[in-house]
C-alpha cells in the first residue's frame, strides 16, 4: 500500500493509523513497525459507537465525555523472541519485571493534530529507563493506551490502560538483543495517522 | 445487485484481516451506495483534513473529555461535478438547499463493535429524503461527523458538525445523476475500522 504524498494528493478514501518505533540503548539503535491488536482498535472504535449515551450497536452504556487514548498510557518491554503478536493479545508474552512490566524512569509525550492541510495527525511517546533499571534479553515493547472498553461494558473506563500495539522480534520487527545495562533504555513510540 | 456490490467492496476491504490475522495499520474507509428509485450507486468514500482531525482527536487529546462521533451527525447532497475533494474542503461545493445543505427528513445510525479476529468495526450512517424533499443533480454528497476541533483547542466542541468525508462524481466515486423526484432518496454510508 503506497502513501500518498499529502502535499501532493487530494484527499484519500483511506485514513491509516501506522506505528513506527525506535529502540535506542547505548550505541544499539532499533527502528520496526508495530502490530496493532484488538484493543488497539477498541479505542478507536468506541469512539466511533458512542452517541454519548449508549452504545449504537445496543451492547451497553457509554460516557457522555469520552477520553482520548493518550489519557492514561505507558510502554512496557518483555522478553519474548518466538510469539507472533495475535489480534486477541492483551498483554506481552514475558514481560521484563512484575506484569505488566517495569514502568519507565520517565515518559513523555507530544502530539501534533491536524494543523494544516499538509500534516497528518502524529503522536509521539518517549519512554526512557535508566541505566542498569531493566536487564535481559529485549525481544518484545508494548504501547500501552487508555481502552474505553471498560466503559463500553458498563459505563465507566477501565482504571489502568491497556495493550493496544506491540513491536515484537517474533513478528519480524526488529532484532531481539541484551540490554546494555550501562546504558539508558529509550523507546520513541510514535503513531501517525496518514493518507494511505 | 448494489447490496452485493458494496458487499464485494467491503469482502474485498476485509480480505486481509482473516489471511493475516493482525497489521501494521489500522484503516479507516467510507463506502457508501445510493438509491432513488431505479438509480443505485456505490462508490468509496474520500476523508477531508477535519475527518482525520475529528479521529486523531480520540488518541491525541489530553485534556479532559472528547464527545464520540456519531453524537451529532448529518448527511448533505449537492449538484457539483468538476471540484475533487480536496484535504482542506469543510463543506460541499454546491449544496443542495441552503448551506450546508437540505437535511434528511429521516437518519439512523447502527454500529457493529469489534468482536472477534474477523470482524472490524462498521459504523453505518443512514439519511432519507422523502420524494419531492430535494431536486436537481446528485455530484456530490457529505457525511458530517461531530468536530473536536474546538476541544482540542478550547476545552469545548463546536456546536454543528463538520463535513469529515465527502462522495463525489469530481472523484470518480460515482455517475451523477437527476434526482428522480417521485422516489425518496436513501444513501447508506459504512464506515469500517479494519486491518489493511
Amino acid at each position: 500500500m503506497e502513501e500518498y504524498n499529502i502535499e501532493e494528493a487530494y484527499a484519500s478514501d483511506f485514513i491509516g493509523i501506522r506505528g513506527t518505533v525506535k529502540i535506542e540503548n547505548g550505541e544499539h539503535v532499533a527502528i520496526g513497525k508495530n502490530h496493532w491488536v484488538a484493543q488497539g482498535l477498541e479505542e478507536i472504535g468506541a469512539a466511533l459507537l458512542c452517541n454519548g449515551y449508549s452504545l449504537i450497536n445496543g451492547g451497553g452504556t457509554c460516557s457522555f465525555n469520552f477520553y482520548g487514548a493518550v489519557y492514561s498510557w505507558n510502554i512496557y518491554i518483555g522478553f519474548d523472541t518466538s510469539t507472533p503478536t495475535t489480534v486477541g493479545r492483551t498483554s506481552l508474552v514475558s514481560p521484563n519485571g512484575n506484569p505488566p512490566g517495569t514502568a519507565p524512569n520517565s515518559k513523555t509525550y507530544s502530539g501534533s493534530y491536524y494543523p494544516s492541510s499538509t500534516t497528518p495527525v502524529t503522536l509521539t511517546y518517549v519512554a526512557t529507563w535508566n541505566a542498569g533499571t531493566v536487564s535481559g534479553t529485549l525481544g518484545e515493547a508494548g504501547l500501552y493506551l487508555y481502552i474505553s472498553n471498560g466503559g463500553l461494558a458498563n459505563g465507566s473506563a477501565a482504571s489502568n490502560p491497556g495493550l493496544a500495539s506491540r513491536l515484537s522480534a517474533a513478528d519480524g520487527s526488529f532484532t531481539a538483543f541484551t540490554i546494555n545495562t550501562s546504558a539508558a533504555l529509550t523507546i520513541t513510540w510514535t503513531v501517525s495517522l496518514v493518507y494511505v | 445487485m448494489y447490496n452485493n456490490k458494496m458487499t464485494n467492496m467491503i469482502t474485498e476491504i476485509n480480505s486481509g484481516i482473516a489471511s493475516k490475522n493482525i497489521s501494521d495499520t489500522l484503516s479507516l474507509i467510507g463506502v457508501a451506495v445510493i438509491e432513488n428509485g431505479n438509480n443505485k450507486v456505490t462508490g468509496r468514500n474520500h476523508w477531508v483534513g477535519q475527518g482525520l482531525e475529528t479521529i486523531g482527536s480520540y488518541l491525541s487529546y489530553t485534556g479532559g473529555s472528547l464527545y464520540p462521533a456519531p453524537y451529532n451527525w448529518n448527511m448533505y447532497i449537492g449538484s457539483d461535478m468538476t471540484t475533487p475533494t480536496t484535504v482542506s474542503m469543510t463543506s460541499l461545493v454546491s449544496p443542495i438547499g441552503t448551506a450546508p445543505g437540505t437535511a434528511p427528513n429521516s437518519k439512523s445510525v447502527s454500529g457493529a463493535y469489534y468482536s472477534t479476529s474477523t470482524i472490524p468495526i462498521v459504523l453505518t450512517f443512514i439519511a432519507t429524503w422523502n420524494a419531492g424533499t430535494v431536486s436537481g443533480v446528485l455530484g456530490e454528497v457529505g457525511l458530517y461527523l461531530i468536530m473536536n476541533i474546538a476541544g482540542l483547542t478550547g476545552g469545548s466542541v463546536t456546536s454543528s458538525p463538520g463535513l469529515a468525508s465527502r462522495l463525489s462524481v469530481a472523484d470518480g466515486s460515482f455517475t451523477a445523476f437527476t434526482i428522480n423526484t417521485a422516489a425518496t432518496l436513501t444513501i447508506t454510508w459504512k464506515i469500517n475500522l479494519i486491518y489493511a
